[in-house]
């Protein structure tokens, strides 16, 4: 038996889960918490749980494996966990008032964010093949339902659908690959792995390149990387809104924390390997997000494209191996979860019932019904851009650094080109906000404290990353890993 | 020639041979006892109490004629009653029949197949009985008949699910699935019926839903459905569903003996030490177990009304289920405090 | 004797296993998987895992193959018309697919030399060392697994349940707005 005593350090994710199933026991009872009561016990339970990431943090000094070297505590973990309460508590923000206009019952809403959310924690840590695709699993199965939880609405239910059927045989691909890995190497914890792959690839298996090419394509299906994309628009614009944003922010930061442990730490000692599959994909991803992106006309389409684009972004700096290339996807990551936020935040707010307001022409004149949520998109698409004075200017900037740096000369110019191609899409939203007259002239009412208050915060914790960034550079070299054999 | 080959041909011969004379001496039981429970004579013409009224109808299902339905998908039809003799039959193999015996200087166990899995394979066999009942409806293409499979496959789900639960509850203070042992445990303890009364509980009601026996036989509920899922068939194919159903009714039985009833055994009784006699009585004992619990099955369809079916699923996942989970963590508690 | 019965078992699964793609009928193709799916657990139990066998034909022939059944018998759907005749496109990818996964399976099964995993004994596939890797070496995905699966129920709940009172009053609301937008 594992030291009970490890169980402790499990705390975090096992309260977020008993959070989760407690909104589910108490909506049983008469006729359960209303919307608000829920949302306030989820986001309780998420400051609960962030105290004790943070005792767990302090008790685990470097790096420790738990559980027969299945789990572990270490920067790494403890940064995306981090990030993943963030995005879900601000996911929640975003929920309350679209709940509440939607009519639907909210208990199970949250409950399944908060399981999700626990999924997530428990991937951010999985030290095992097992454990991560377990726990992929769970987060897997609480957004399929959440992205179909408006059931009345069509769009919604396509989301569903779509995301179920194409996520479950990613996932079986993902499995397909572990278990031929685990036929190679003999073992599917991470640590050994590494090993038991360099010497089965010394004798020359076919089991390990079938093994992890299965794999990564797996991973690539949940990050949302060109050729694996093509679900992600229909899904971000068919889910709730909200959901939309929390798959583009915490799903995609859970998922990019396991892709980055398994290709560093499991498979790390083939890098010579992965390095032209990783590469190849992520100048796909660049190109072909930005590209199609230019026609959307749909603002959740066209940041779906745009979330494809930036995990090509993203992949640049997994894919230079170095301490400055995981640093920079760290800092990346956590801007993108602001920004991302914000935005969805904004589509939020001026979208109407069944999904109007959604167009590119909706946000006409939106600089004179509402000169301060103008400023704010502004903030936001000037971010995903890529200019300075945000947050996203340093990501991207670190990113191009670290991609010249390790010898990837060519596919940092790829992405210098495609962020000057995607000011074209973002900055077409713009001149709508300030050059085009407004059909309507009625003010856009702030009457959503939260969404407001969301928003706000998006927008300052983008500018402030991009204005002080250091601090948060500190934060993000405090989750580094070192990519095996190397 | 081996030796272990002719013991083993030699116990499928008598387990066989047992089973294969279940549904005529069922089918007499049946009809006298209903006959007895409803103040009327029964069938008494034909031997002594109406005994030979079996053979009489074996006749009749011989030479009856068998139609196929012109509509009816052919293949599914005539494979459907094959298929429902098949589980009947094959789960006994785990049953241990009697004490070890002695032959050639070996010891052998009494059941014909002394798999590690046991108890588990028995349930794997069984759970694949609702498959013909399905076959059988939808090929028959009659309304009655795929009314009364899509309430089998429902039903046997259910009820399959607490089962399975129950015996997993016996399972644990036992530590095998070996059915020999959970005898050979209640032989130094006490029946189990006495230990987890709830589990038997649970296990008696599943297994009337699980050979779709009264009050849970809604596949075939003949106010509602004509005959369920067996409607369309006559004849020999017809007689094979009736087989089936008593065959795994003993089967059924004979592992509740087993599970809670302590199996070939018997309090204060010691057949070990007696050699061929020894194995003869227990066959006996064991048989005489599963004699009264046939009958408990007749008294209690001749006495009890038929659910109605959301009463049915009710029943089965809103107090079976929890009964059987509750049972199988109480047990599990008490089996770590010791006290099991 | 044991080559015999794995030649069986193996022509069983692989050509059910093509009745379950190939057949029109959903009804065959379920009663074709539950072939399948017996013929592997024979294979499991010729393999030395007789666990794992008798649990495959307890869990997913007797249960979920059944389930299967019941929702096809129950939303009663009929023969489908052949589709892949009808869509070139779809053929394509599915020769490719077999393709692509067939040149997989001689390229797996051709490097199967490393012997990297210990042989099967019977101790090592006996219930109690199962028991004993599940709950020591595993056993934080044993515990993961069950909300994975208390995940899957909640999820399957909420898809299926019906409306409440409130929303249901919602729709109405969704309802009367739209026939008043509709009118000019």
């Amino acid at each position: 038996m594992p030291d009970p005593q490890e169980f402790l350090l499990l705390a975090p994710e096992i309260l977020l889960a008993s959070a989760g199933l407690l909104l589910l026991l108490v909506g049983t009872i008469g006729r359960g918490l209303g919307n608000r009561h829920s949302a306030v016990v989820a986001l309780a339970s998420l400051f609960l749980t962030a105290i004790d990431l943070y005792a767990v943090g302090r008790s685990v000094p470097g790096s420790r494996l738990l559980f027969h070297g299945t789990f572990v505590i270490d920067g790494f973990a403890l940064f995306w966990k981090s990030l993943i309460l963030i995005a879900t508590a601000l996911t929640i923000l975003l929920s309350i008032r679209y709940m509440e206009e939607a009519g639907y019952r909210a208990g199970e809403y949250y409950a399944l964010l908060l399981l999700a959310s626990s999924g997530m924690l428990l991937m951010a840590s999985g030290y095992s093949l097992l454990t991560i695709w377990i726990a992929l699993e769970t987060m897997a199965l609480a957004s399929y339902i959440l992205a179909g939880y408006f059931k009345r609405h069509l769009r919604s239910n396509e989301a569903a659908l779509k995301y179920f059927i194409l996520g479950a045989l990613s996932s079986g691909i993902l499995l397909y690959g572990i278990s031929l890995l685990y036929g190679a190497a003999g073992t599917v914890q991470l640590g050994e792995l590494a090993r038991g792959l360099e010497l089965a690839r010394a004798q020359g298996s076919l089991l390990v390149p079938l093994g992890w090419i299965l794999l990564s394509a797996g991973l690539f299906f949940k990050v949302a990387a060109v050729p694996f994309h093509i679900w992600t628009p229909d899904v971000y614009v068919g889910a709730p809104t909200p959901i939309t944003a929390y798959l583009a922010a915490a799903s995609k930061a859970a998922s990019f924390a396991i892709l980055i442990r398994i290709f560093y730490e499991g498979l790390g000692t083939l890098y010579g390997d992965w390095k032209w599959i990783l590469a190849g994909v992520a100048a796909a991803s660049m190109i072909w997000g930005n590209v199609a992106a230019l026609i959307q006309d749909n603002v959740k389409r066209m940041l779906a494209y745009s979330s494809i684009a930036h995990a090509g972004y993203v992949l640049m700096g997994v894919l230079a191996a170095s301490e400055i290339g995981l640093w920079s996807v760290l800092y990346y990551l956590l801007a993108y979860t602001f920004i991302t936020m914000g935005a969805f935040a904004m589509v939020l707010l001026l979208e109407r019932r069944e999904y109007a307001g959604e167009t590119c022409a909706d946000y006409a004149g939106l600089a004179q019904r509402s000169p301060f949520l103008a400023a704010m998109m502004v903030i936001f698409l000037v971010a995903l851009t890529g200019i300075p004075p945000t947050g996203g200017f340093f990501g991207k900037v670190y990113l191009f650094a670290a991609a010249v740096q390790a010898g990837w000369t060519w596919l940092a110019a790829v992405g210098v080109v495609t962020s000057a191609i995607s000011l074209y899409y973002y900055f077409r939203i713009v001149v709508y906000m300030y050059q085009t007259d407004s059909a309507e002239a009625t003010p856009v009412p702030l009457r959503a404290p939260a969404l407001v208050t969301v928003i706000t915060l998006c927008a300052v914790a983008t500018l402030v990353l991009g204005l002080y960034p250091e601090p948060f550079i500190q934060i993000a070299k405090s989750g580094l890993l070192v990519v095996a054999g190397r | 020639m081996n030796v272990d080959v002719v013991v083993t041909v030699a116990k499928i011969a008598v387990v066989l041979g047992l089973l294969l004379q279940v549904a005529p001496i069922m089918v007499w039981v049946e009809r006298r006892g209903s006959a007895m429970m409803q103040d009327r004579p029964g069938p008494n013409r034909l031997g002594p109490f109406g005994l030979f009224q079996a053979l009489a109808d074996a006749v009749k299902f011989l030479f009856k004629e068998d139609v196929t339905p012109a509509a009816a998908d052919k293949p599914l039809y005539l494979m459907a009653p094959a298929l429902a003799l098949l589980p009947a039959f094959t789960t006994s193999v785990v049953i241990p029949w009697g004490p070890n015996f002695t032959w050639d200087g070996k010891e052998y166990a009494f059941t014909v197949s002394n798999a590690d899995t046991g108890v588990l394979l028995f349930l794997a066999l069984a759970s694949l009985g609702v498959y013909s009942l399905v076959m059988a409806g939808y090929a028959s293409n009659n309304k009655f008949s795929l009314l009364g499979s899509i309430r089998a496959s429902a039903q046997l789900i259910s009820y399959e699910l607490a089962m399975t639960v129950a015996v997993l509850a016996v399972i644990i203070p036992v530590g095998s699935f070996h059915l020999t042992d959970v005898v050979a445990y209640q032989r130094t303890n006490t029946w189990n019926c006495l230990l987890q009364p709830f589990g038997f509980l649970v296990f008696c009601i599943a297994a009337f839903a699980e050979t779709n026996r009264l009050p849970f036989d809604l596949p075939e509920a003949e106010s509602e459905l004509v005959a369920g899922f067996h409607t369309e068939y006559s004849a020999m194919r017809f007689a094979a569903f009736f087989q089936a159903e008593y065959t795994s009714m003993a089967a059924l039985s004979a592992l509740g003996c087993t599970l809670f009833l302590g199996g070939w055994s018997l309090p204060w009784l010691n057949y070990e030490g007696m050699g061929w006699l020894g194995v003869a009585l227990g066959l006996g004992t064991l048989l005489a177990k599963v004699g009264v619990c046939m009958f408990v099955f007749v008294w209690v369809r001749w006495t009890f009304p038929r659910f109605r079916y959301d009463q049915l699923m009710r029943l089965g996942w809103k107090f079976l289920l929890p009964v059987a989970l509750l049972n199988l963590i109480a047990v599990s508690a008490m089996t770590l405090a010791g006290w099991l | 004797m044991e080559l015999l019965v794995f030649l069986i078992f193996a022509f069983l699964a692989v050509a059910a296993a093509l009745v379950v793609v190939a057949h029109k009928n959903p009804v065959y193709s379920t009663m074709a998987l539950v072939f399948t799916l017996f013929s592997v657990a024979v294979l499991f139990i010729l393999l030395g895992a007789p666990f794992i066998g008798v649990l495959q034909v307890l869990i997913y022939t007797g249960a979920i193959v059944v389930l299967f059944l019941f929702v096809i018998m129950l939303l009663n759907i009929g023969r489908e018309d052949s589709q892949i005749a009808g869509h070139k496109a779809q053929l394509f990818f599915a020769l490719l697919g077999a393709v692509s996964f067939g040149s997989l399976v001689i390229l797996a099964l051709s490097s199967l030399r490393p012997k990297v995993l210990a042989p099967l004994t019977p101790e090592l596939v006996s219930l109690k060392a199962l028991a004993s890797t599940l709950f020591n070496e595993f056993l934080l995905p044993f515990e993961i697994i069950g909300l994975l699966l208390t995940v899957a129920v909640i999820g399957a709940t909420v898809a299926a349940r019906r409306p409440t009172a409130e929303e249901s009053a919602a729709t109405a609301a969704e309802r009367s707005i739209e026939t008043k937008e509709a009118r000019p």
